[in-house]
Parts: C-alpha cells; structure tokens; sequence
C-alpha cells in the first residue's frame, strides 16, 4: 500500500513543478520588468536597467524560476513591495486565519449536512426543505449570502459584528462571535454539495439487505440511519472535503474580504489589486501547491479508508 | 385453519392480506391471503418467483418500504406476553418491539446481509441489547453461546471477525443466530438456502431442525424448493399471482396434489432415476400482476382448463370434505373424482 | 425534447432566462434613467423617483439593475461559449485518439480542473487587465477543462459502443465517425454543461466584479453594485441586495436548466 502512496507522490511531483513553472512564467512575462512600475513614470532606461541588474530580472526567465524556488525552499520569499515587510512574515500571520476560517467551516458544513440528512431522510414534510436550502445555497454567491447575513443579523439584529476576526488574545466568545458569520457563510456552499454526494450513496446503501436486517432486528429508523447507514455513506463526502480543502481558496478570498480578515485570501486580492509582485508570485504559488497537495492527500485518505481496497 | 384449531395454540393468524405497489394504479402483488400458523408447527409456503411469497413474508413483519406499499387486511401475532396484535394496524415504533422479539426473519443473500463495517460480535450483540436486558459482558456470552449453537467452529475467532472474512454459509449461521437471539415465537425464513451450496444446505437445515425442536418455535418457510419442503415443513402453502390455491400437511399435498398447478409444480422437478428426457416445465410465463388473466389466473397454462368455465369464472379457495385441505380450481372435485387420471398421476409422480 | 419542456424545473428554468435576456435586450426601454448619469441626489433612500433609490454618485440603482444584466449576460454566456470551443474539440481528440495525445489532454485537464477557478481567473485577470472582452476569454479558459473532460469521457464510451464497429466495418473515416455517430448523443450532455458553465460564469464574474477586478466602471454590473453598497448597508440595504439577488436568481435559472436536462 506504501507503494500507492509513492506512485502517487511521484505522479504529482511533475505536476506541481508544470503548474508552478506555469505560474512563474506567465507572471514574470506579464509584469514585465517590475522595476519600471517601482522607479515611476520618470525613470531612466539606465535606472530601470540598472535596478533590474540589482534585483536580477534581467536574467532569463528560467533561471529567475530556480532562484525564486531555491530561496522559496530557504524560507526568503522576497519583501512586499507595498508594506516593505518579508513575504515570509505576511503569509505566516495570515495563513493561521485561513486555516481556522476552512476547517471551521469544512467541519460546520460536514456535521450539518450528513447529521440533518441522516436524521430528515423519512420526514416527507421536511426533506424537501432540506433540498431547496441545499440548492439555495449551491447557486446563491457566497458573496451575496454574505451579505444577507451580515445585513439580517448585523446591520438588523445587531446581535453579531460584521467585522470576522479578532485575535484569540481577546477572549474565546469574543473570537467565536465574530467568526460565527464567516464561517456560516463560507460553509453553506459546501452544505449544499456534501448534501447532494451523500443522499446519492445514502439512498444506495439503505436499500441494501443489511439495512434491512438492522430493522428486523427491532431498530429504532434513527438507530439505523446512524450506526448503519451513515457509516457505509460517509465515503464519498469525505473524498469530496479533501477535494473540498483545495477548492476552499476561491470561496476564502471572498469570504475575508467580505468579513475584512487578515487571512491569505485577503492578501492575495490586495497584493494582486496593487501589483504587489512578490506577494502576489509567493501567494500565488502557495495556493497553486497547497491545492495540489490537498488532492493528493484526499486521494491517499480514500485510499487508506476504502475498506475494499484496504483489505486486498 | 383445521377445525381442531384452538385460539392460544395459534402463533399467527393472517387474515384476507393484500399487498398493492404503486400509487397512480396500484397493482395487488397479494391478493386475499388467509392462513394461519400454530405453535411449533413449519409451515413453507411455495411458487415461482414472483409470486408474492416473500411480499408476504416481509409484510408480517411490516418491513414493506414504506410508501410505496399498501397493506390491507389482518396480521395477527401472538406476543410472547399472551396478547394478540395487528402488525397492519401497528405504528412504526410498535413494530419495533416486535421485530426481532416475538417474531423474526432471516434472508435470501448471506453475502450483503451483514454490515461490513462491524464485526460479528458487535452486530449479534446488537440484536441482543434491542430486546434483552443483558450486561456487556453477559451480552458477549451470549452471542458466543449462539454462535456456538448454531455449529460454527472457533466462535471467538468468529466474533471478532468482519462479515467480508465468512463464507455464505457462516454469514447465514450468524444471520440466523441473530434472529434467534431474542428467543422469538415465530421465525420467517425467506429463501435461506438459496444461495447456499447443497452441502452446506443440508447443514443449515439440519441445524435449523434441530433448533425448532429445541424451542418449539414456529417457521415460516418461504421456498421454491419443493424438496426442501418435503424435507421440513408439516404443512404447505402454495401460492401462484399473489394467492393461494392449495394447502395441506405436507406428506398429503404431494402423493395426492389436488390443484393442476400444484401437480405440475411436481411434475418439473428432475429426479434422480427419472425415465423421461426432458424436465417438464410448465409452459408459459407467470402471470404480471398488473395484466391478469380473466377467470383463473392460472388457466392458460394448465393442462385441464376448460374452455368457457376456467377462463371466466373466478375459483375460490374451497375446503375438502375432511377438512384438512383447502384448493383453488374450478374443476379439483371431478379431476380428483376421475379415479383413472389420478392414479396415472400418482404413478408418474412416484 | 418535448418531453423535456414538460418538466417544470426546467419551465422555471428557461423562465428566468428568458425574463433576465428580455430585460437586458429591452434595457434602453425599461431603465427610467440613464444608468451613467450621476447627480447630486446620492444615497437616497428607495421613492417614487427611485425605486431602488440612487447610489454613492447620485445615479439610479434600479436603472443600473437592469442594465446590469447585460454584461453578466454576455460574459456568462459568452465565457460559456468559448469554454465550448476549446473544449469540445480537445475532449473529441482526446477521447477518440486516444495514445499519448489523450495522456496529454488528461494531465492537463486535471491539473486546470483542481485549480479553484476564482483564483486563476483573478490571476489572469490582474494580468491582462479587467475588461468585457477580457473576462469572457478569462472565465472561458477557467471553465474550458470540465467540458472537455466531459466531451472525452463520453467520447471514451461512444467509442466502444456498436454502431462505431459497425461503421468500421463498412469503412468509414474516423473523423466522419467522429461527426455523424458521437456527436448527437452528446449534444444532451453538452447543452447542460453548457448551461451549467453560464451559471459558474456568472457567479465567478460576480465574485471578480466584487473583489474589484470587474468590468470596470461607469458600466452598471452587479457584483460591482455589490462591492459599492456593501459601505452603505444600514442606509439603503437595497443597493447591495438587488443587485446580489439579481445575481443569484440568473444563476439560479441557469442552474435549473443545466440541472434538468441531464
């Protein structure tokens, strides 16, 4: 099984230098030479020149790539252009508000969905509920459902604060309160999804005999759905959250913009709406790798879980 | 339903149960089924596939899916505490306290019958903390007392084992230890060996014989498998589109089958020393329920039907003059009168 | 197909697209206002004037709404329509020639389908430049993938099924195959994706529009209309609502449609 997982790392390992090789090379070609955007509009070709040798992007592109990874692995990522902070040092305070953001929600999204549907599958009043709020939030915009939550329950309600982030120095419920928002919205994509994979193999694995054997037996609709049901179905949905985990990304960046968190997401926008070119390449990459690495790692758990495969 | 019957010697009593699928045009899968099964006594009830047999068997313990079928009629169970319930009219938490308890079932297909994700032990110990009030430890003597019972060698190797690790043949072992785990009255055994090899059929009959005589519990045999009728029950039921058109004891039934189709049903079996080529199959298919023939359902594959009597008139289900049989045909009195075509089929089937 | 109008998600479905296609067409006729002009009534809240009321610069947010839905319309649409051009073909070969070209077509499918779509485009995006033509070239690339691996799959199947063999054997060309016999029975499954790939399209230009890489100003565009009421919730909730809903019930409509015609 050992050998799984190597053939598997092995398959990525080109992968990730194509998408990265990929990255760098567009990015270096369509910002040009960053030195002109930093010395001005006045500059001197033999300032621009001059500042280019200085900060080798003079040199073929190639080699820029290897040097940049080379420091990447070295932990030097360069220095924002706009704060004039390290990049290394903007990604490491921003990437604890990220993680929290996706896991929280991953998880809220998991336990929600399979609990509600393992629990609602006989109720014929409430299933279809459960089906409109999952398509509901499939198509709304995360955006959007950001917004009618901040605008219910902060700007109407005034119960929760609009703003998702407060360092954990200033107390559990605080931190806990204004995360709830973020966290709930960023989620409900993923409800929806996890919702519609786990019907399909619920419904599939409860007309199965042992199903039916667990209610001879005298069960209880809930002892079944629970101990038999769920167990067998979980599969799939926890595939889709390892794919899930790469994808979170893209829902993060509007996520913490929305809520004004300092997480990855928000740096990435503002280094990109900025041209901030060393934050933007670094994030950029780290995203691009991390995602890759997530599908690796989501294809190995299924691996490892796949009873069938795990008992050959 | 013999008239020596009395009530408290009566595990079950089904009363004109119907089964019907499909909420636009509902079609009857089991039409009018009246029969009842006494204490310690097997009854199997037999046909081809489709039936309505195992729609039956399922439908004593409520196990219908819900929605799609409609139940009407009488199922009457005896509980183990002395009182009478109606499975159709019990609510779904009711049935619970049934299931499993007074009356249980065992199923077709050994190999998904089981969860995969447990292990033996933990799904016999299930069935045991649903209706038993036992310790953990009790619990665990227990399932290892019934696996044992039930001639499965290393029990404690076998409780600790993954339903994927058995044969079909332990796996049915540990599905009829379950079922009898809460000491029921009554055990619906739908198809059991089916999907078994003949040897370890003949095993798991064996030790199923053995266990009834042990606790006098009552069978429900639900088969196509005329020789393993032959072999177990004291009494047969046969059932062909959804009703039933013959009864007796067993040993009657078959030296002396009163309906055509029960006769052919004996007469397509291949035999060890049969004379005859060909195995001769009863022409043409069963009947769908949604399209039944007019008159008797089974007349246009028997041999005896009769032109403008069998196709238009409805047989009802008519008891015999000692009481002990009961026929659906039109025609039974002067088929079986005609002393010369019995005999001759008598002698064929010998 | 008519049986396929007959459902009624896909009646509510093709509703709302042909209500969103109507009002963007017939915007000139619909808009009370002039959606670029500004004033100096600004943030007023919703009136008889203004239903909507009028945004930071005094303009009419229900004039903007309407003339919104052009450019999410033809991104949507457009983006869809490129990521069909390239991706069709690519899925067609790949499925078909199978060989290294298919190993090829695969690796990069799936390296593209893996990359959160928002991210690249965004990348992308800051590269080129935010405009119309751009976004749809933009969305188009980020979604060209899944159709292609779809395209394939079904190509991969169609290839072994009968009437290909059969066709073989009377001698016909592979890319005369190609056309006559695969195409048709894919066109089902294209056309959901098709639709499918609108409502991604539409969400995603949304989601840049808000982040500040949309198309940009002074054309009305919703998610834009998002980002610029979001300072301004408490006062006139509209100004962001309308637009987000807007946003959502197209999607909503082409999600019914792609949804349903599988």
């Amino acid at each position: 099984m050992l050998t799984v997982i190597g053939r598997r790392l092995l398959w990525a390992a080109p992968n990730l230098v194509l998408v990265t090789a990929l990255l760098f090379f567009s990015v270096a070609s369509f910002f040009g030479n960053p030195a002109a955007l930093m010395l001005g509009q006045d500059a001197t070709p033999e300032a621009i020149a001059d500042l280019s040798h200085q900060m080798g992007f003079d040199r073929p592109v190639i080699v820029q790539y290897l040097s940049w990874v080379g420091n990447a692995f070295a932990g030097n990522l360069g220095r924002s252009y706009t704060t004039h902070q390290t990049v290394a040092e903007m990604m490491a305070r921003s990437l604890p508000v990220t993680i929290e953001l996706a896991v929280l929600s991953i998880l809220l999204a998991t336990v929600v969905s399979v609990g509600l549907n393992s629990l609602t599958w006989g109720e014929r009043l409430i299933r279809p509920v459960v089906t409109v709020l999952s398509i509901v939030s499939m198509t709304v915009p995360n955006f959007m459902l950001g917004m009618c939550a901040i605008f219910v329950f902060s700007v109407y309600l005034g119960w929760l604060p609009s703003v998702g982030w407060v360092p954990w120095s200033r107390g559990l419920g605080v931190h806990l309160e204004h995360i709830v928002l973020p966290v709930v919205t960023l989620s409900a994509y993923y409800f929806g999804a996890f919702t519609l994979v786990y019907r399909a193999e619920y419904q599939a694995v409860r007309e199965r005999l042992f199903v039916r054997v667990a209610r001879a037996k005298g069960l209880s609709a809930h002892r079944v759905s629970f101990r038999h049901i769920l167990p067998n179905s979980i599969l799939p949905v926890i595939t889709y959250i390892g794919i899930s985990l790469g994808q979170l990304m893209g829902g993060a960046v509007v996520t913490e913009t929305l809520f004004s968190m300092p997480g990855i997401g928000k740096l990435f926008v503002t280094a990109v709406l900025s041209r901030d070119y060393p934050v933007m390449l670094a994030v950029g990459m780290f995203i691009i790798v991390s995602v890759i690495l997530m599908n690796l790692l989501a294809d190995v758990v299924y691996t490892l879980i796949n009873p069938q495969i795990r008992l050959n | 339903m013999t008239s020596t019957d009395i009530d408290d010697n009566r595990v079950l009593s089904v009363e004109h149960l119907s089964v019907s699928f499909g909420a636009n045009v509902p079609v009857a899968v089991v039409r009018d089924v009246t029969f009842t099964i006494n204490k310690g006594e097997i009854v199997a009830i037999v046909g081809e596939s489709g039936c309505g047999k195992s729609t039956t068997g399922l439908a004593l313990l409520g196990l219908n899916p819900d929605g799609k079928a409609s139940v009407q009629g009488a199922i009457k169970l005896g509980r183990k505490g002395g009182d009478e319930v109606d499975i159709v009219r019990l609510h779904e938490r009711d049935l619970q306290r049934i299931r499993g308890n007074d009356a249980a079932m065992i199923f077709q297909e050994p190999m998904s019958s089981l969860d995969p994700l447990y292990t033996i032990g933990a799904q016999i110990e299930e069935a045991l903390s649903v209706h038993r009030r036992l310790s953990a430890v009790e619990r665990t003597r227990e399932a290892l007392r019934l696996v044992s019972i039930l001639g499965i060698p290393s029990p404690e190797k076998c409780l600790k084992s993954y339903p994927h690790q058995l044969s079909g043949g332990m796996r049915q072992r540990v599905m009829i230890a379950i079922a009898l785990s809460c000491n029921p009255a009554l055990l619906i055994a739908d198809e059991p060996t089916t999907a078994l090899d003949v040897t370890v059929q003949a095993q798991i009959i064996d030790r199923l014989k053995q266990l009834q005589r042990e606790t006098r519990m009552a069978i429900l045999f639900v088969t196509h498998d005329l020789a393993l009728v032959a072999e177990i029950a004291d009494r047969v039921l046969v059932m062909y589109a959804g009703q039933i058109v013959e009864e007796g004891p067993v040993a009657d039934l078959f030296t002396r089958p009163l309906m055509p189709y029960t006769q052919a049903l004996m007469h397509s079996r291949p035999r060890l020393g049969d004379t005859r080529q060909r195995v001769k199959a009863i022409p043409g298919g069963a009947p769908n329920p949604a399209a039944l023939p007019t008159g008797c359902a089974f007349h246009r594959r028997c041999a005896h039907a009769v032109a403008g009597l069998c196709d238009v008139k409805t047989p009802v289900l008519e008891r015999t003059d000692d009481g002990q049989r009961q026929v659906r045909c039109l025609r039974w009195r002067e088929l079986h009168e005609d002393a010369q075509c019995a005999r001759q089929l008598q002698g064929n089937l010998q | 197909m008519r049986e396929l109008l007959k459902r009624p998600k896909i009646l509510i479905g093709v509703a709302i697209l042909l209500v969103m296609v109507a009002i963007s067409v017939l915007a000139p006729l619909l808009a009370p206002y002039d959606p670029t002009a500004s004033s100096v009534m600004f943030l007023s809240p919703p009136s008889p004037e203004n239903w909507l009321g009028t945004d930071e610069l005094g303009r009419d947010i229900l004039s903007r709404m309407v003339y919104g839905g052009q450019s999410s319309l033809i991104v949507g649409i457009g983006a869809a329509v490129i990521a069909a051009v390239i991706g069709i073909p690519v899925g067609l070969c790949a499925g078909y020639l199978g060989g290294r070209i298919d190993l090829l077509a695969t690796q990069v499918i799936d390296i593209f389908i893996a990359l959160p779509g928002l991210i690249l485009a965004l990348i992308i995006t800051a590269m080129v430049g935010p405009t119309l033509f751009n976004l749809v070239l933009v969305l188009g690339f980020v979604s060209w993938p899944r159709i292609a691996r779809l395209i394939r799959g079904q190509t991969l199947a169609l290839r072994e099924s009968v009437f290909v063999e059969a066709s073989k054997a009377v001698g016909a060309r592979a890319d005369w195959i190609m056309l006559k016999h695969i195409w048709p029975n894919t066109m089902r499954i294209v056309a959901a994706q098709f639709a499918l790939t609108v409502a991604y399209s539409i969400f995603t230009s949304a989601s840049l529009s808000f982040l500040g890489l949309g198309v940009p100003p002074p054309t009305p565009d919703w998610g834009a209309m998002v980002r610029a009421g979001f300072d301004y919730l408490a006062l006139n909730p509209g100004m962001s609502l309308a637009p987000g809903a807007a946003v959502a019930v197209t999607v909503f409509g082409f999600y019914l449609i792609g949804t349903s015609i599988k």
